[in-house]
């Protein structure tokens, strides 16, 4: 399918990248279908790009490879047992600085290719993680 | 608005599926036990609110995010 974007232009993609939110990402409620792509071979960050609006997309990150200790407790009866997790990044003006959504996280079913932002109530985590917590020095946090 | 008064341990039902009942009071709090059925999403309204704001910030609106990532 043809799928018109902001950010990449006119670009095809197969069929199979198509993911539905069945409870919406937060303040989205009218945008269910998105594509998710990876950026490129073994990167750690994805793009989902809305298909109906092409200004609409979304930086994702591998919330594992940024936060290894990063665990989730899911109990829904519609997800399947092979799920993949990512969460949103903000960017910063300074990349460095961008920050990742740990307590909403997206979790997508493997199989049916349905997709969720789930609330972690209860968890220690918060709308805004730095993801390149080791290389930002104190200094720069403070100033 | 509806609005009505209820006392410690008291309940009200939000259709069948849903109990709220009040477990503690005091003097600027109150506990609130909720049972619902699992597909209903309890959510803290200032915490649903953050990360609708914070979603909203992190619509990628520019192309220049693009080299930095293919740098890494």
């Amino acid at each position: 399918m043809k799928v018109r974007t902001l950010l990449f232009g006119d670009i095809e993609i197969g069929d199979e990248y198509k993911i539905e939110f069945v409870s919406p990402i937060l303040g989205f409620e009218d945008e269910r279908e998105f594509v998710l792509i990876r950026e490129k071979d073994d990167s750690p960050f994805f793009w989902l790009q809305s298909l109906k609006t092409p200004e609409l997309a979304f930086l994702l990150a591998d919330p594992f490879i940024f936060f290894p200790d990063y665990s989730i407790n899911i109990e829904d009866s519609h997800i399947g047992e092979k799920i993949a997790i990512y969460v949103i990044v903000a960017l910063n003006e300074d990349f460095k600085l961008s920050t990742a959504n740990l307590i909403a996280p997206i979790v997508i079913d493997i199989e049916s290719k349905k997709a969720f932002q789930i609330v972690l109530e209860d968890s220690p985590y918060t709308t805004r993680h730095y993801l390149f917590e080791d290389e930002i020095s104190n200094s720069a946090l403070v100033g | 608005m509806l609005v009505l008064t209820r006392k410690r341990g008291q309940s009200i039902l939000l259709g069948e599926a849903i109990e709220v009942t009040i477990l503690e009071i005091s003097r600027d709090s109150v506990k609130i036990g909720i049972n619902a059925p699992k597909n209903v999403e309890i959510l803290r309204k200032e915490l649903y609110e953050e990360i609708k704001k914070t979603n909203l910030e992190s619509i990628v609106k520019s192309r220049d995010i693009l080299k930095e990532l293919s740098e890494k």
